[in-house]
């Protein structure tokens, strides 16, 4: 479908956010799912779409107040976030009302990314989705850790308002008023982003995270902005604590292979459960093509592709 | 000035499609795939991703890389084998109102017997397609279709073994792809379908290795459109069976150009990954030009070419 750019905002040195008017597909969509975008202007070149998953949903001005519908969170006499009063437009969550287009995340690699970087306002840009099978937040009693490295924190922002919808952070109604006491006084029991990078440009939307309530551990290969090293360093010993103040974590990963298996490796070590979103290179993104497979679990005989389009991106961590 | 009617039917093999814009094998997966995003109901034919006898887990990824107006692809025919084919895939066609053509593949002759034999009697499959040309897998396969023997070999086999209208598709990793149709038309195929991808590598520079995990893939896409038209071309000068013709078509013109060069159908593959609706403003194209150029029928367009 023919959509057309809002706004196309540099916020680091390669990285962009690009607000899509596609309230049909924003209707539709939840965490982890991706779309794909033609980036070749009717040319040969690049051929391919280009997949990026949905970083957020958009809302426009004027669609009503945020209080609308049953379920808000915030009419449960929690604050609301400035942002939403403060901006106009405005992306994140909002209950009772339908999304008005997607925003995705992305850095300048090649040639399809430089394309996009160059949209501006009002640009006409060609989308299919939402495509995949995205993160589930099934589990009622959990302490969710996200990591993200580098541009893998894109899905997880629309993650967080999701989150940060279902919870209500950081107080928790429940039946059980000792547990909900015992997780607002407990900052281990706050909702968690580790978010790792190469470099201090590397790391994106803290503020975004923030806002949402989310706590930060942040680390860069480099050592220019947070710990130095890599993000997987300190999540073990993070989680070791938070098992240890009696605490359910369920992690939530996007990032490079390398991360991701060690994600899994923790996981496996502390018995947690968790989803990991993969990317790989994609033709069709439907399912047809077999193009995007990876070996989910691996060692089998014969071995098991997954489609990272239809399978995926958002795959258990438990067979990872 | 009265309305011009095009009549843009195609009888091929003895399947009447209704329209020359069919989609090709592998890049459709079984229809449902793209049931969102394109009403099947539109094209003149489907042709299923390739079926064999068991499933095939396929190549290990990477198995795509894209190359200049070209995409290489290693799939190495992951499928979910006969059986789960016609209890889960086949029945989401039986309510589509298109031609629906399975693309079969073996690695010994005996298995794609047993293919033909197996499929002929659902009535949802209309027709065959016998793969003797993927360049993805060690065996069978690509192993049939660069021999004119084994060509006949195969396409007498399952002929005998079925009733429904066979297609067989041509590889173009071939010397001279003529010998190899004629074998396949001796063998009783009803139709060529041509081409399928042309063998091609892209190497990662700063890790001095192959991007794909297999070293070697297919390359489909705009890239490859010249060699298609050109083998479409000598093939339908040299058999009387019809032409199906695919390689890089992205628009009506392309596709009109392999029906001058003499293909009486086309598919459209690689296209569709880059529009969904690709058949579609394929076939409006072909019909534009068709009004342009009056042509009443596919038929008054297919091997029009004149070479002077």
């Amino acid at each position: 479908m023919i959509t057309e750019v809002v706004e196309n905002c540099q916020i680091s040195s390669q990285a962009f956010r690009l607000t899509l008017d596609c309230a049909e597909i924003a209707a539709k969509a939840y965490p982890g799912q991706f779309v794909m975008i033609r980036v070749n202007q009717g040319r040969a070149a690049p051929l391919l779409r280009r997949p990026f998953s949905i970083h957020r949903l958009w809302w426009t001005c004027g669609a009503g107040s945020h209080s609308q519908g049953q379920s808000s969170p915030f009419s449960q006499g929690q604050p609301s976030p400035g942002y939403q009063d403060r901006q106009q437009s405005s992306p994140g969550s909002r209950y009772g009302q339908q999304p008005s287009g997607i925003q995705i995340l992305f850095r300048v690699v090649g040639e399809g990314t430089a394309y996009l970087a160059s949209l501006a306002k009002g640009a006409k840009v060609d989308l299919i989705g939402p495509l995949g099978h995205g993160f589930e937040l099934k589990e009622p009693d959990y302490c969710p850790v996200l990591i993200a490295g580098g541009i893998g924190v894109a899905p997880l922002l629309f993650l967080a308002d999701r989150i940060k919808e279902k919870n209500s952070w950081p107080a928790v109604a429940t039946a059980n008023p000792s547990a909900a006491e015992k997780k607002s006084d407990n900052p281990l029991a706050r909702p968690w982003l580790f978010l790792g990078g190469k470099t201090a440009g590397d790391i994106l939307c803290r503020d975004e995270f923030q806002r949402l309530g989310f706590s930060l551990a942040i680390s860069t290969e480099d050592g220019s902005l947070g710990q130095k090293g890599l993000i997987s360093e300190p999540l073990a010993a993070f989680l070791e604590q938070m098992i240890s103040c009696g605490l359910k974590p369920s992690l939530f990963a996007c990032g490079p292979i390398p991360l991701m298996d060690r994600v899994a490796e923790i996981a496996w070590q502390y018995r947690l459960s968790g989803q990991v979103s993969l990317e790989q290179r994609m033709a069709c993104g439907v399912g047809a093509c077999m193009g995007c497979v990876v070996e989910v679990v691996r060692g089998k005989n014969p071995p098991d592709y997954k489609r990272v389009c239809t399978e995926g991106p958002v795959f258990d961590i438990s067979g990872f | 000035m009265s309305v011009d009617l095009v009549d843009i039917r195609v009888n091929l093999a003895g399947l009447e499609l209704k329209n020359p814009v069919m989609v090709a094998s592998g890049t459709f997966g079984y229809g449902q795939e793209y049931a969102r995003f394109i009403d099947l109901n539109q094209l003149g034919a489907i042709v299923v991703k390739g079926v064999s006898a068991q499933p095939m887990a396929g190549n290990p990824p990477p198995r795509l890389v894209e190359t200049p107006a070209g995409l290489l692809n290693s799939i190495g025919l992951q499928n979910v084998g006969l059986e789960v084919f016609i209890r889960d895939k086949l029945p989401f066609l039986q309510g589509i109102d298109s031609v629906v053509i399975v693309n079969i593949l073996g690695h010994t002759v005996e298995e794609y017997v047993t293919l033909a034999t197996e499929l002929s009697k659902h009535p949802r499959v209309d027709a065959l397609e016998i793969n003797i040309s993927c360049p993805n897998v060690e065996r069978g396969g690509l192993a049939f279709g660069t021999d004119r023997q084994a060509t006949f070999e195969v396409v007498q086999a399952v002929r005998q073994a079925t009733h429904l209208p066979l297609i067989t598709k041509l590889s173009p990793n071939v010397a001279d792809i003529v010998p190899i149709a004629r074998s396949a038309q001796d063998a009783g195929s009803d139709a060529v379908s041509l081409i399928n991808t042309i063998l091609g590598m892209a190497i990662d520079i700063h890790q001095r290795k192959p991007v794909l995990a297999k070293t070697v893939g297919g390359l489909s896409g705009p890239a490859i459109k010249p060699i298609a038209l050109r083998m479409v071309w000598q093939v339908s000068q040299a058999v009387d069976i019809p032409v199906i013709g695919m390689g890089g078509i992205m628009s009506g013109d392309d596709a009109i150009e392999f029906l001058l060069a003499g293909a009486s159908a086309v598919s459209i593959g690689t296209a569709l990954f880059v529009d969904p609706q690709a058949p579609i403003k394929v076939l409006k194209g072909i019909e534009e030009y068709m009004k342009r150029y009056r042509f009443h029928s596919i038929r008054e367009i297919v091997g029009q070419l004149d070479i002077g």
